[in-house]
């Protein structure tokens, strides 16, 4: 086999774990992001404090310490975990930290009149979370979560560090096996940069969706 | 004496070493409405906050029908200066979303009956535009819809008109009015003078946290003796007389200034209540401004003939 068909064979393979594990890491840290943000926003005060305690340290801590940590540290408190597993939770937790700050911002930006509008018309907090804030703020934090989103794409070809079998992984594999590093780091990454792309693209076509939703215009 | 509908008992509110509210006792008939006047920063939009429990107190306590009202029980309506409308929901979605959540309703019944609160603030056209299409006034009356679909017992107004330039301030006080009509207890947080001095039925003056002047509304506008009250009166009154001249009057000044000289002010020489006086009113000059040609709230623009006068 030519080093090119070696290399578009190994991003074929590569390419639906990276997806895979993009995906379901953007979905879970959404779902962490968002409840970690109401309850910094609207929990208890000690609990924020906590939160935030963890945020700061996903934050401060290199993807890469943090998969390893995860990975090969997990053993040790009896968290034996598989590559892919490992790879998922280590971006999923990653993720998580920056979205709630994406949607803490979002929080503050909402003038406080409209939560007490709800209030005294009786409304609970989570239906005032859901039917009123989140909606509201979704065009807002639309463009800083597609922008992490982005991010993370690329974030995923440190999982290959962890043995993840991703696009990098096989990718690179090849050019070890070929010394082709050039070739194969060239079809690396215009790879990542058609994701990035299509990402962008469905950002901007969700972007419309959701001014139609609610702003009523196109 | 029966047990008042609303009874505020010595409330207390202090921030940090800001004392907001320095003791304020009010009580409340069922049916009346109530204006509050007083400068910026008197407590006036914090005694209706505390009221509505929207900030909580240092001390004192507010009784409604014999009980501690709590945020969303719905025995207490409010609308805001900023009207506070949700701008992702259409104008029926933001009066229907609480009788779906809070009341169970269905969506069509909530929605009829969102419209037909809308209908009752002349907005039932209007049910699918969202907040940003339309004008301030409009917003605002979406908003006292919103809250009249809960059916609360008491509505606090803070400064309604506030943001709103005077053709809308209007429109808004039309409604108000009009429900001061059916009976509704209310209280109003509001610059407006000549709106608290024709609507409401008891005016209370705060200044610095503290009620300074609490009775029958004619009374505190007409014979305002206490001085911080005159004062306050007294900047307002300069304004309406700012206002320009359409022809050469030769006592108008000396009428207008005579509430803010050292001679006692006759009851007919205030332009606002010119209309209750019972001197025949003078010309207007002005009469937007005067209570007497054009009750506030008809939104007469200055040039139209007035029928019969």
């Amino acid at each position: 086999m030519t080093v090119v068909t070696e290399t578009l064979w190994a991003v074929a393979r590569g390419l639906p774990l990276t997806i895979g594990i993009w995906l379901a890491s953007v979905a879970t840290g959404l779902l962490v992001g968002v409840l970690v943000a109401c309850l910094r926003h609207f929990g208890p005060a000690l609990l924020n404090v906590l939160l935030a305690t963890l945020v700061e340290i996903v934050r401060g801590v290199p993807f890469v310490v943090q998969a390893f940590l995860l990975y090969y540290g997990g053993p040790f408190i009896g968290l034996d975990l598989t590559p892919v597993v490992a790879g998922w939770l280590a971006l999923s937790i990653y993720a998580a930290a920056y979205f709630s700050e994406v949607f803490r911002g979002g929080f503050l930006a909402i003038p406080p009149g409209h939560v007490e509008a709800a209030r005294l018309l009786g409304l609970k907090t989570p239906q005032t979370i859901t039917r009123i804030l989140l909606p509201e703020m979704a065009l807002s934090v639309l463009p800083s979560l597609a922008n992490l989103a982005v991010i993370l794409v690329k974030e995923t070809a440190i999982l290959s560090i962890i043995t993840v079998p991703e696009l990098t992984f096989t990718v690179s594999g090849v050019g070890s096996a070929t010394f082709a590093f050039a070739q194969t780091m060239a079809a690396l990454a215009l790879s990542y940069w058609l994701l990035v792309e299509l990402t962008a693209y469905a950002a901007r076509r969700l972007e419309r969706g959701i001014a139609r939703a609610t702003l009523g215009t196109a | 004496m029966t047990t008042p509908f609303l009874l505020a008992e010595k409330l207390e509110r202090r921030v940090g070493n800001t004392q907001i509210l320095a003791g304020i006792d009010l009580s409340v008939q069922k049916g009346e409405v109530v204006g509050l006047i007083g400068p910026s920063g008197s407590g006036k939009s914090s005694l209706l906050r505390c009221i509505a429990g929207l900030d909580p107190l240092t001390g004192g306590r507010v009784l409604v029908e014999g009980r501690v009202p709590q945020p969303g029980d719905g025995l207490i309506g409010m609308v805001f200066q900023q009207f506070n409308l949700w701008p992702h929901l259409t104008a029926g979605e933001n009066v229907a979303l609480a009788l779906r959540l809070v009341r169970r309703m269905s969506r069509a019944e909530a929605a009829e009956r969102a419209r037909a609160m809308l209908d009752r603030v002349g907005l039932a056209k209007f049910a699918d535009r969202r907040p940003a299409q339309l004008s301030g006034g409009q917003q605002q009356r979406v908003a006292i819809a919103r809250t009249l679909a809960m059916e609360p017992r008491l509505i606090l107004f803070d400064e309604p008109t506030a943001s709103l330039d005077p053709e809308l301030t209007t429109e808004v006080l039309d409604v108000i009015r009009g429900l001061a009509e059916t009976g509704m207890t209310m209280l109003v947080v509001s610059h407006e003078m000549g709106f608290v001095a024709s609507v409401a039925s008891r005016a209370v003056f705060l200044d610095h946290g503290r009620v300074l002047v609490d009775g029958p509304a004619r009374a505190v506008f007409r014979d305002a003796e206490e001085p911080r009250l005159r004062r306050f009166l007294s900047t307002y009154l300069q304004r309406v007389a700012w206002a320009p001249d359409p022809e050469p009057p030769a006592t108008q000044p000396a009428t207008t200034m005579s509430l803010l000289g050292a001679a006692p002010a006759e009851p007919g020489s205030f332009p606002l209540l010119g209309g209750e006086a019972a001197s025949p009113p003078p010309p207007a000059r002005f009469s937007l401004l005067d209570a007497a040609t054009n009750p506030p709230g008809e939104g007469q623009p200055v040039t139209a003939p007035k029928p019969g006068a």
